[in-house]
């Protein structure tokens, strides 16, 4: 391993922040929990920090190995490249989902008279350009932006409290339909989505040094968003209500449009987009970059061909649903539901199999 | 190599600053709406606009010596408000520009059909600001728009400062803005409340510059009665004096001047006033055996006094409780008669269902379907305690001051 090709544990922290925080406030998947959806992505995070907790132990088995490297060497060679190479796809795949929210929100917002195809196409470029150094290029510039990224938010929620909307009578009553919703949002949607996306880390934790404090540096900063998250969407529902926050589909961009402060703190929804421009942007070069890590590993293909290659097929392939409903509902039907859960549950079966592994070795060891 | 390239290249980075040039929009190619004002009539909405003439509220041109009206006024008509928007482009030069649009006043008639319309439109697109404010008027919309507002230049920006300022220093009607009918219209109650803005004095309308030539206005704009929403529909209209409690019921007051009898004097009515500086309001249902809902309000408010109209000597402490006893029965029977008017309507716009929501869901469930029509079951049983903390610079009515001398 080359010395430029390592990432610190505070790099991957704030990868790790960014990452989850994404375009969480774009997509509301806790519906069925009504004003207990806090409780829902509370209960999520804890769920998924188990899972998360699966995929560190694999990690530590295998500290060198990244993803595919992993199922090769968990399941053989052929076996290991027919599981490992759809995860690729499905990275790539989530990575032309990003991009389709990305330009449904700027044309909706901002920019309602360019042609989609061209602020996609921007998006795949930039995101090209972004991975084209490698792995700790991209990490840099993650770290580039948390500044902005922070200070936005801090701005944001210190005015949201300044305009007085907050009335936490409205996250009343709690658990007031009983649990049942709340577990229903839980599993599998919240579990799945953000926090189910942890396992894209899988490719970028063999870069971090000193290896030893990388349990403690991905659960702190796990932690630290996961209350993050959590303290957004409590106020949101207290500034939006329950309902108001389900009838709209940003119910973030919605809030911020409410503040009115002394004649001239208004219309600040521009932070917002902004805000959720970065993420996305960031998110999905994530994704892109974990795709092709895979791609080029298990087809012997160097990094950069990958890249090009992938490009074209991500740009296309965000154009195969004909409208943004359908694109939603696919997400919200298809991809958190099954998806993303049943590539939970591959990893899961690949901790399994490897604590088997062990257990085997030792076993043999001992005799 | 780099020398072949260079003159295709350096015509691509200028090609990059015209980036901002896809979506451009001039100022000048804008109209800016500072209100809109919304009519059905003949089976058609018709929208009307305010819109503002920027050469005439600039500065530079002080307060505009030709004369020229700051704002314009039109309309146009459609069968969906949407449609009628777009179609204002066949009689404007420029492209309409709603996100500074200030107040939507929306008539009776239009009212009565349903303003759900209104609301979709708010939450669907954009441009359109859930901050505007919203009025029902009683005659037409978009006569509303045509008046102007001594003083202020732009006279949709001058209604929401009106209502602004109204809810801040006299709580009589909350500032309405769309977030907010939206908040309560899909509350547990579907209900609210939504001030009416009027034309008083003479029909006199003030749509011209002279009219504000005058030191005086035979007509002005004004706050009325208030428009009680159920459902989308306009259900029912409220005196001030029926509304007066509205504010207490709902926990929404803000400052506000009381006016209060003398005791024991039946002569004169109302005659002294207080101001209510600082007010908390606790809100408690209790379900009582035989399945009626019991609301316990507590009210506990500060004030000053402002006029002293009694003829009694110095003011004692003894004086001061009689006093205080006396406003806070004032409160007390604004809020009953406001309850009282509700009930007459059927129409629950302070809230009381939703705290019952909150306090027992399960409860909540088997009587929300009837709730607005089984309001008169609704037992009310009000506390007020009010303080004065202080009596101004004066401790004597003047009157009594003369004759003690």
């Amino acid at each position: 391993m080359t010395k430029s090709n390592q990432l610190s544990t505070y790099q991957l922290s704030i990868m790790i922040m960014l990452f989850l925080v994404g375009n969480t406030p774009l997509v509301q998947v806790a519906l069925p929990a009504q004003q207990d959806s806090w409780l829902a992505y509370l209960l999520g995070a804890a769920v998924s920090g188990l899972f998360l907790w699966m995929l560190l132990a694999l990690q530590r088995r295998f500290p060198d190995a990244d993803l595919p490297e992993l199922f090769r060497q968990l399941f053989g060679r052929w076996l290991g490249l027919a599981l490992a190479l759809p995860q690729g796809l499905l990275f790539a795949y989530e990575a032309s989902r990003n991009i389709r929210d990305f330009s449904d929100m700027t044309v909706m917002t901002i920019l309602n008279q360019t042609p989609e195809w061209s602020i996609k196409l921007i998006i795949i470029s930039l995101s090209l350009y972004a991975i084209w150094g490698g792995v700790q290029h991209y990490f840099r510039l993650a770290e580039l932006l948390f500044p902005i990224i922070l200070f936005s938010y801090l701005f944001l929620i210190i005015l949201i409290f300044q305009a007085g909307l907050p009335d936490y009578n409205r996250l009343q009553p709690v658990l007031g339909n009983g649990i049942r919703p709340v577990l229903q949002a839980v599993f599998p949607n919240v579990m799945a989505f953000p926090f189910g996306q942890m396992t894209v880390m899988l490719l970028f934790w063999k870069y971090v040094q000193p290896r030893e404090r990388l349990s403690k540096t991905t659960f702190g900063a796990y932690s630290a968003i996961a209350v993050f998250i959590v303290f957004m969407n409590a106020l949101i529902l207290s500034v939006l209500g329950p309902v108001l926050t389900n009838y709209s589909t940003t119910p973030f961009l919605e809030t911020v449009q409410l503040i009115r402060l002394a004649d001239f703190l208004e219309r600040l929804d521009i932070l917002v987009t902004l805000l959720l421009v970065i993420g996305l942007f960031l998110k999905l070069s994530l994704l892109f970059l974990a795709s092709v890590l895979i791609v080029s590993s298990l087809l012997k293909l160097p990094f950069r061909v990958c890249a090009v290659i992938l490009a074209p097929i991500i740009y296309g392939v965000c154009f195969l649903e004909p409208s943004s409903s359908i694109h939603l509902w696919i997400g919200s039907t298809i991809v958190i539901r099954y998806v993303i859960p049943a590539h939970m549950l591959l990893l899961a079966l690949a901790f399994l199999v490897g604590l088997w592994r062990t257990r085997k070795s030792q076993g043999q060891a001992d005799i | 190599m780099l020398k072949r390239w260079l003159p295709l290249l350096l015509p691509c980075t200028l090609l990059l600053l015209l980036c901002g040039c896809w979506n451009r929009v001039e100022m000048n190619e804008i109209g800016i709406v500072s209100a809109t004002a919304v009519d059905w009539i003949d089976d058609k909405w018709v929208v009307s606009y305010q819109l503002v003439i920027p050469q005439a509220i600039s500065s530079q041109s002080g307060s505009s010596p030709r004369g020229e009206a700051p704002v314009n006024v039109f309309s146009s008509e459609g069968s969906s408000m949407r449609k009628a928007i777009g179609d204002a482009s066949k009689e404007m030069s420029r492209k309409l520009y709603f996100s500074h649009n200030q107040i939507v006043v929306v008539s009776e008639s239009a009212a009565r059909k349903g303003i759900s319309t209104i609301l979709e439109i708010y939450m669907r697109n954009a441009d359109a600001r859930e901050t505007v404010s919203m009025f029902i008027t009683k005659g037409r919309a978009r006569e509303m728009l045509e008046q102007l507002l001594p003083i202020e230049k732009i006279p949709g920006n001058a209604i929401q400062r009106l209502i602004e300022n109204e809810a801040k220093t006299n709580s009589l009607y909350p500032d309405m803005t769309i977030y907010r009918v939206l908040l309560d219209l899909l509350g547990p109650e579907q209900a609210t409340g939504i001030p009416e803005l009027m034309i008083a004095g003479s029909r006199q309308p003030l749509n011209s510059m002279e009219a504000l030539k005058r030191t005086s206005n035979q007509a002005k704009i004004r706050l009325g009665d208030l428009a009680i929403i159920s459902g989308d529909q306009l259900k029912g209209w409220l005196s001030q004096t029926e509304a007066a409690g509205l504010v207490w019921l709902s926990d929404n007051v803000n400052q506000m001047t009381l006016s209060f009898d003398c005791l024991g004097s039946a002569q004169e009515e109302n005659t002294s006033a207080a101001r209510v500086v600082h007010a908390s309001v606790t809100r408690k249902p209790e379900l009582l055996p035989d399945g009626r809902v019991k609301m316990r309000i507590e009210v506990k408010a500060k004030g000053t006094l402002l006029e002293y109209a009694c003829s009694d000597k110095k003011i004692a402490p003894t004086m001061l409780q009689k006093m205080e006893w006396q406003i806070a029965e004032e409160i007390k029977g604004e809020m009953e008669q406001s309850w009282k008017a509700l009930q007459r309507l059927k129409t629950d716009i302070v809230g009381f269902g939703t705290t019952v929501y909150r306090h027992n869901p399960k409860r909540w469930k088997a009587m929300h379907e009837e709730w607005n029509e089984n309001l008169d079951d609704v037992v009310l049983d009000v506390k007020v305690k009010f303080s004065l903390s202080r009596v101004g610079f004066s401790d004597r009515n003047f009157k009594e001051v003369q004759e003690s001398l």
